[in-house]
């Protein structure tokens, strides 16, 4: 065909790298918005997080070498995406109080809980049913104790970057881990006592 | 666990855990984290099994605590949403910036 230009080089190059990074977007934003709905525990909110990560990583991919842990960097990057939609939503919102914490009496030892109630007489639940309370009880937990839990404990994450990401110090992630499970576990406790998990 | 018996419990716990030697149920509630991922040092590793060994409470609290990461473990491969479930537009909105 006439008048239409040829196509150097580096246009090639760069339809290549569009193609690639449709692939790229197609290939991994199932598991993004899965994961940024978890954290945000809001599917719109997950969208704007996975949008302005892929902007990201777009922007990196260039420059991006390691290719083999692209999944990791792709991941921490969704992660601080959800993070910081997660930080500027909280401002407005109070922090609840976790009252999960186990009781010790004066000689430091343990104040064992009284008759734990589950509103459902419902029994023999199906391995997908518990996944879907223990998603929700996990989805009911303060912010700062979900999102490490998540992170460490689902994601597995390790305590430093876990740190890293949320900006705190081991000892704290640590803390906050334990103090994370101890008020699943809390949570998770009727269910446990009738050997549902 | 009816009151008298915890009360009970509790009273005799509270002699055996002023032993040397012997840590109580608080102290162990601060090592569980390290205990789990292997972490903790010999010298405490040591008094934290004979603890257990004594405390019924801590017996069980440990056991719903495995029991709680499991659980939740069981949610990490799960974390995946279909390609088609995945809004159209959405796509089109990541992919669209870079197509003057
Ligand atoms: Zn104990």
């Amino acid at each position: 065909m006439k008048g239409q230009p040829p196509t150097d080089q580096s246009d090639k190059q760069a339809a290549q790298e569009e193609e690639g990074f449709d692939r790229l977007v197609r290939d991994n934003i199932g598991w993004m918005l899965f994961l940024a709905a978890r954290i945000l525990n809001d599917g719109t909110k997950a969208e704007d997080a996975v949008q302005n990560a892929f902007s990201n990583i777009h922007k990196g991919l260039e420059n991006f070498e390691n290719r083999a842990n692209l999944k990791t960097w792709m991941h921490r990057i969704v992660v601080n995406e959800a993070l910081m939609l997660l930080r500027k939503d909280r401002q407005l919102k109070e922090l609840p109080i976790d009252d999960s914490y186990p009781l010790f009496d004066q000689n430091g030892c343990r104040v064992v809980d009284q008759a734990v109630t589950w509103e459902t007489a419902e029994m023999n639940l199906t391995a997908q049913q518990t996944r879907e309370i223990v998603r929700d009880e996990i989805a009911k937990l303060p912010d700062d104790l979900r999102i490490v839990l998540i992170l460490r404990d689902i994601e597995g994450v390790s305590t430093a970057e876990v740190g890293k990401l949320l900006e705190l110090n081991e000892p704290t992630v640590r803390v906050r881990l334990h103090r994370a499970r101890v008020a699943l576990k809390k949570r998770l406790e009727p269910l446990i006592v009738r050997g549902e998990l | 666990m009816n009151l008298l018996v915890d009360r009970t419990r509790r009273r005799i716990h509270g002699v055996l855990f002023r032993l040397p030697g012997i840590v109580n149920c608080e102290e162990i509630e601060g090592f569980i984290l390290d205990y789990l991922e292997d972490e903790l040092p010999k010298c405490q590793r040591q008094p934290f099994n004979v603890h257990l060994a004594m405390c019924k409470s801590c017996r069980t609290y440990l056991a719903d605590y495995k029991t709680t990461l499991t659980a939740t473990a069981a949610l990490s491969n799960e974390g995946d949403i279909a390609l088609e479930d995945v809004p159209e537009d959405l796509i089109a909105a990541i992919l669209r910036p870079r197509c003057p």
